[in-house]
């Protein structure tokens, strides 16, 4: 969850990067930390395996531009896609504000993509979030490869909601920095508007 | 976080309540005593006394408690009318400490008295006012998304952004539109019509076909009330005895699923299959006129 301090003035939010293994989540990170300025990242923290699998999670620090006079602190954060580590995907998950869905758009993956938004849905549903008042947006990652579906069927599978949504060449950095914005924004009308309502 | 929530409402209007209800009694055994002690006694008819004082509670009820049917609107005065005797009640056992004789006793000398029960009354309300929500029907008491359905239909909820001019969302949120958020892919009337697909093809995953592929170019009609169903699983896995009726004589699968291929499929479906004609956003993502100082940009 988000916090706010009044007294420096400066809000905290945690975006995660949510998806199945081999999607291109860290490639985000990679990307993000090699092209923001350096005065607007920390040090991104990756574990991972020779095989370039995360292992626990990614991190990394941002500073997003000031909003009213607040500093506003990003911690992005990846999961393990793998399937084997779901708990430490639910944990990555705790507290979460705002989440970006990375969706592989090649054919063979749709399957493992359906199972990792269900997957995602439960581990929020674990802790009595939902979809409904967490902000997410959806990645179409990998659009730069030839065996890819369409958006319109990556749509009807992923996004009948018609959340907000990119197209994404996360290697190129394509779309990269659009999501991450996005998303951003989404999770800061959403704390204003939690704000107001009293829930903070 | 809905559950958590509605929990720590519940909590508080209970603790309130029953801080409410010690106030209120406290406050009203002074007025007993502050009465008693100017002996001003208004003279009036105990029927008028009763009528006028269910005639109070039901005006209250109306005007603070919002009762939702005519069972809430009886029990809620019942309520208020209990409260107030449970008061007389105890403000007469406080006399009977100093004076003797039994709480009863000088409860009903009270009812006579105006200042007693008009001081029971108010504080019988301030008391009723948070414990409401603890009556059959009251606000707390409906499922949650009843009260998101009325909370949409009742107005709209204005998203204020600091300086900037309020940006409207309708969250007409109801609980099975946050069902419908926690799976992928959407519930769909039957669809009629049928995809043709070369029998090479929609067997391409099956191997004992491959190993004797020798009626490939034939086409099968596949019914799409078999294929869309499973569009949203990101892959299409039919009973085979399903198929089997649209294959051509002699072909055997010899297997219990067939998967079709999804990209053959997808591509030759038609292309109102796929139309999303109700998609409906969640309210947070129908935020108009965002923050656009919040961008990234690269080095």
């Amino acid at each position: 969850m988000a916090s706010i301090n009044y007294a420096l003035k400066e809000i905290a939010c945690k975006i995660v990067y949510y998806g199945a293994g081999m999607c291109g989540k860290t490639t985000n990170l990679q990307w993000i930390h090699q092209h923001l300025p350096n005065e607007k990242k920390g040090n991104l923290v990756s574990l991972a395996t020779p095989g370039e699998r995360t292992l626990f999670f990614d991190f990394l620090p941002l500073e997003a531009p000031q909003m009213h006079g607040f500093a506003v602190k990003l911690q992005v954060y990846t999961v393990p896609g793998q399937v084997m580590y779901n708990s430490t995907r639910r944990l990555v998950l705790r507290a979460v504000d705002g989440i970006v869905f990375v969706c592989d758009s090649q054919w063979d993956k749709m399957a493992e993509n359906v199972e990792s938004f269900r997957n995602m849905c439960e581990n929020l549903n674990s802790y009595g979030y939902s979809l409904e008042t967490t902000p997410y947006v959806i990645q179409y990652n990998k659009r730069d490869l030839a065996d890819v579906a369409p958006v319109e069927y990556l749509q009807y599978v992923i996004n009948p909601r018609d959340v907000p949504w990119f197209e994404v060449t996360a290697t190129q950095g394509y779309g990269v920095l659009e999501s991450l914005a996005c998303a951003c924004q989404h999770v800061l009308a959403n704390l204003r508007y939690k704000q107001r309502q009293g829930m903070l | 976080m809905q559950r958590q929530e509605n929990h720590a409402g519940k909590t508080f209007s209970v603790a309130s309540g029953s801080a409410a209800v010690l106030i209120a009694g406290s406050g009203a055994m002074i007025c007993a005593r502050l009465a008693q002690g100017a002996a001003s006694s208004i003279p009036m008819p105990s029927w008028l006394a009763l009528l006028m004082e269910l005639g109070t509670y039901a005006a209250l009820l109306a005007l603070f408690g919002a009762p939702r049917s005519a069972l809430t609107y009886a029990v809620g005065v019942i309520a208020l009318c209990a409260i107030r005797w449970a008061i007389t009640l105890a403000s007469g056992g406080i006399q009977a400490l100093h004076e003797g004789g039994g709480a009863w006793q000088h409860a009903k000398t009270m009812q006579g008295m105006a200042a007693p029960r008009m001081a029971a009354l108010v504080f019988s309300a301030v008391a009723f006012f948070p414990l409401r929500d603890l009556l059959p029907g009251g606000p707390s008491s409906r499922p949650a998304g009843a009260s998101q359905k009325k909370n949409a239909e009742q107005s709209d909820v204005m998203l204020l952004f600091g300086d900037q001019a309020g940006t409207e969302v309708s969250p007409d949120e109801t609980a099975e539109a946050a069902d419908d958020s926690q799976s992928p892919g959407v519930e769909q009337a039957p669809i009629e019509g049928s995809l043709s697909l070369p029998l090479r093809v929609a067997l391409q995953n099956v191997a004992s076909f491959s190993a004797a592929a020798d009626s490939g170019e034939v086409e099968i009609e596949v019914p799409l009330a078999l294929i869309v169903p499973h569009l949203k699983e990101g892959r299409i896995v039919v009973a085979a005895r399903d198929l089997a009726p649209h294959f051509p004589p002699g072909v055997n699968v010899g297997q219990e699923t067939v998967e079709l291929p999804l990209r053959e499929v997808v591509l030759a479906l038609p292309a109102d299959v796929l139309r999303l004609p109700h998609a409906s956003p969640p309210a947070w993502a129908r935020v108009e006129g965002l923050d656009q100082e919040v961008l990234f940009v690269a080095a």
